[in-house]
């Protein structure tokens, strides 16, 4: 048993989910909504245990550090927080067709950080300028924010998918929550998600002040998490003082989570001096 | 949600411009796309470079706008400063109201019996003891008031009222983050100095500036080293720092990333390092006919004698950045081999490859048989007197959003009407936010209250 075969192994429960929450509320099959469930749970013990195991390999190896410090890593991490959100949400709500949308998430960043053959899945040993607990810090509140706006994002997207105004209330729409239930979920996602998007901004602005003695230097990524947060930063401002709602809220997800995806991964392909200087 | 605590509007058109949300979303997203724009065009280039990708006219239009370095650009700033003059007007409206909110034990059951109950049923207990089972139950969770109305009595209750303070604090912060950042940037500085394996400095580079700038203090390297993992990635970059004043030690430390050494508001930060001349060299010559062998203790700048008066090998210089054929070999010796009876001949004698000077196929081979390894640490050195008030901000922004996404000003009021037989008990409610969870968490009070 290694974490890598933990991992691809809960690659696919996550993809089986999904599939069983779609065929859930497509198909209406109030049976298997357990299953469904079920298989979430069974994904989350995988995902975790898939990360310990990592932990303890990156210690066998005598370069022993928190399963949290590149792409690979993070991207896991980031499907299981997605995986336990959603997990709390339907709890708490008992709500089963969120997961339709909420379970192909976490599957395809596995996937992802798996299958591409850009992302190295070798552990390696830290960089010195890694070695800091703010780090995991960074890492651990920027994922928590962004696995909360991909929530925000996949429900938003079932807001406009199911909830145009005329179809409401036929078939399969009628297994959707209610618009105002869809609505103060987003909201809720999108509060929680600003509250970790600012720790992330912080931990890292103050883990870059302990490296380098500056805490904020306009580099791209920093510049595109603080563009992120100014983008749901509106959105608070316009669902609270402009009484802002459902479908254009919705939109706000979606365009805030296109900007926390190119944070993530869309600062690489930056021009940067050298890229024509040259 | 109560809409009656509006603060009224003013007539003053500047600053009813700067109390609108419409104004503070313009500026937000204002400041997201410039922001996003100056990811776009490279900061700080070269004006060549700037000319080669977007032409003459690009290249004058970046420059009038100060786009090469826009983040510190006056319209930039400007923008930022309206965001500030925003929220301070903002707060400063809406204060009172805030306040008023936060401190008065005004309880207004008919604000929210006015409305639709939010849980309703019929109990057989009789008013008597019903008001007082209510009253301590409800009393575990809120602040309550109990008031008797006809055929019954009324329990008002209300909690969180400081959580209407999260907003004024979260905007609060963001002044203080900037403020911060502008005392850093008037008070403090940001600069680098290069310290010799051995070496001490009094003054350092600044940044963005051709100054110096003197310490007050003498800082001395011991020491530089770096180790490396098993698979040769870097490990650790460690400078051993002595901190002088006059000629007194007042402190040591080993610094390494992540690790900086701190003394009177100023910061040591391992930032780079690079190699010196070695000082003790021992060469190699052998003779390729005869296969003797001599070898030399010696130093750059001196000349050494070859065997049996065949010539002279100057060593010239060290060369950090060695290129044979446009192939990088990095740090090498350079010197000059001046034979009887022959052209001098350039040799070079890289580090990484101490035989390098067979492929010459000259009568005599000169090798590195050792050399010492001599560093400079780089060090940033930075004093930002406003660091203390941006962590201010941070921790008291993180705690406002926490009170503003967890907690929330809640409004309870229970109706009880009794007649002969039963009461009816109807529960009113008003939250500020989290209206669903409210609406949870009534549900739950009305199911104990049934069982009580
Ligand atoms: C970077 C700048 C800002 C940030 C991060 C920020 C953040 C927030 C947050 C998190 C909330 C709570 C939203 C909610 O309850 O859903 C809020 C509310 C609010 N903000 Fe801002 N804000 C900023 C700038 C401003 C400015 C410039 C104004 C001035 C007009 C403003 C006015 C308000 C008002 C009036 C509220 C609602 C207060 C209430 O009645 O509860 N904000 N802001």
């Amino acid at each position: 048993m290694n974490s890598s075969f933990i991992l691809s192994v809960t690659t696919f429960v996550y993809g089986a989910a999904g599939f069983i929450y779609l065929a859930v509320w497509i198909f209406n099959i109030k049976s298997m909504e357990r299953l469904a469930t079920g298989t979430v749970i069974i994904g989350i013990c995988g995902n975790i245990a898939g990360l310990l195991f990592r932990w303890k390999e990156s210690y066998d190896l005598g370069i022993g550090h928190a399963p949290l410090s590149n792409l690979y890593e993070s991207l896991v991490f980031f499907a299981l927080v997605i995986a336990v959100l959603y997990l709390v949400l339907e709890k708490k709500y008992n709500l089963k067709t969120i997961g339709a949308f909420a379970l192909p998430m976490a599957f395809i960043s596995m996937a992802y950080a798996s299958l591409s053959p850009k992302i190295g899945e070798v552990i390696q040993p830290l960089l010195p300028a890694l070695k800091s607990n703010w780090l995991i810090a960074h890492v651990i509140t920027c994922f928590i924010g962004y696995a909360a706006f991909a929530l925000a994002f996949g429900i938003g997207l079932m807001f406009l998918v199911t909830l145009s105004e005329k179809t409401y209330h036929q078939g399969l729409l009628s297994r959707v929550p209610e618009k105002k239930i869809l609505d103060e979920l987003m909201h809720k996602m999108v509060m929680f998600g600003f509250l970790f998007l600012t720790g992330g901004i912080i931990s890292g602005a103050v883990w870059a002040n302990s490296a380098w003695g500056r805490y904020w230097g306009w580099d791209p990524k920093e510049t595109w998490s603080l563009i992120t947060w100014f983008i749901y930063a509106t959105l608070l401002h316009v669902r609270f003082m402009k009484g802002w709602r459902g479908k254009r809220i919705a939109v706000f997800t979606i365009i805030g989570f296109i900007a926390v995806l190119f944070t993530y991964f869309g600062v690489n392909y930056l021009p940067g001096l050298h890229s024509y200087g040259s | 949600m109560q809409t009656n605590n509006k603060p009224k509007p003013s007539k003053n058109p500047l600053w009813l411009l700067f109390t609108s949300v419409k104004f503070t979303v313009t500026v937000l997203l204002l400041l997201a796309i410039t922001s996003a724009a100056g990811t776009i065009i490279p900061q700080n280039g070269s004006p060549e470079n700037y000319i080669q990708a977007y032409g003459k006219f690009g290249f004058t239009l970046i420059q009038v706008l100060d786009l090469f370095n826009m983040y510190h650009s006056w319209w930039f700033r400007t923008l930022i400063g309206l965001l500030i003059i925003n929220i301070i007007i903002c707060t400063i409206h809406r204060w009172p109201t805030t306040w008023k909110l936060v401190v008065s034990t005004g309880f207004k059951p008919e604000s929210l019996s006015r409305k639709k109950p939010m849980q309703e049923f019929t109990t057989k207990g009789t008013e008597g003891n019903l008001e007082s089972l209510y009253t301590s139950f409800m009393k575990k969770q809120y602040q309550v008031k109990v008031d008797t109305i006809k055929d019954g009595f009324r329990i008002y209750g209300e909690k969180g009222r400081w959580s209407r303070l999260g907003v004024p604090i979260v905007h609060f912060s963001v002044v203080l983050i900037l403020a911060g950042a502008l005392v850093g940037s008037f008070f403090g500085f940001d600069g680098y100095v290069n310290i010799p394996e051995g070496g001490s400095a009094d003054r350092i580079q600044l940044r963005d500036s051709d100054r110096t700038k003197a310490l007050g203090f003498e800082v001395v390297c011991k020491d530089f080293s770096i180790s490396y993992y098993d698979s040769g990635a870097v490990k650790e970059y460690r400078s051993a720092l002595q901190l002088k004043e006059d000629g007194k030690i007042i402190l040591e430390k080993d610094i390494i990333v992540n690790d900086p050494l701190r003394y009177k508001g100023i910061n040591f930060f391992q930032s780079s390092y690079g190699s010196l001349p070695p000082e003790n060299l021992e060469l190699k010559i052998m003779s390729r006919d005869s296969k003797k062998i001599q070898k030399y203790k010696t130093k750059i700048g001196k000349t050494i004698e070859l065997p049996g008066n065949a010539g002279q090998f100057l060593i010239k210089k060290f060369n950090r950045d060695f290129h044979f054929r446009n192939v990088e070999l990095g740090q090498a010796i350079e010197g000059e081999l001046f034979l009887t009876n022959a052209k001098p001949v350039n040799i070079a004698l890289p580090f990484r490859f101490p035989t390098f000077d067979k492929m010459r196929k000259g009568q005599w081979v000169i090798t590195i048989e050792s050399h010492d390894n001599r560093y400079y640490t780089g060090l940033q050195v930075t004093r930002d007197p406003g660091v203390f008030l941006v962590y201010l901000g941070f921790i008291l922004i993180l705690t406002g959003c926490w009170v503003v996404f967890f907690s929330s000003h809640k409004k309870i009021l229970v109706e009880v009407t009794s007649s002969s037989k039963n009461s009816q008990v109807k529960i009113f409610g008003a939250t500020t936010r989290n209206k669903m969870d409210f609406g949870q968490q009534i549900e739950k009070l009305a199911g104990s209250m049934k069982q009580l």
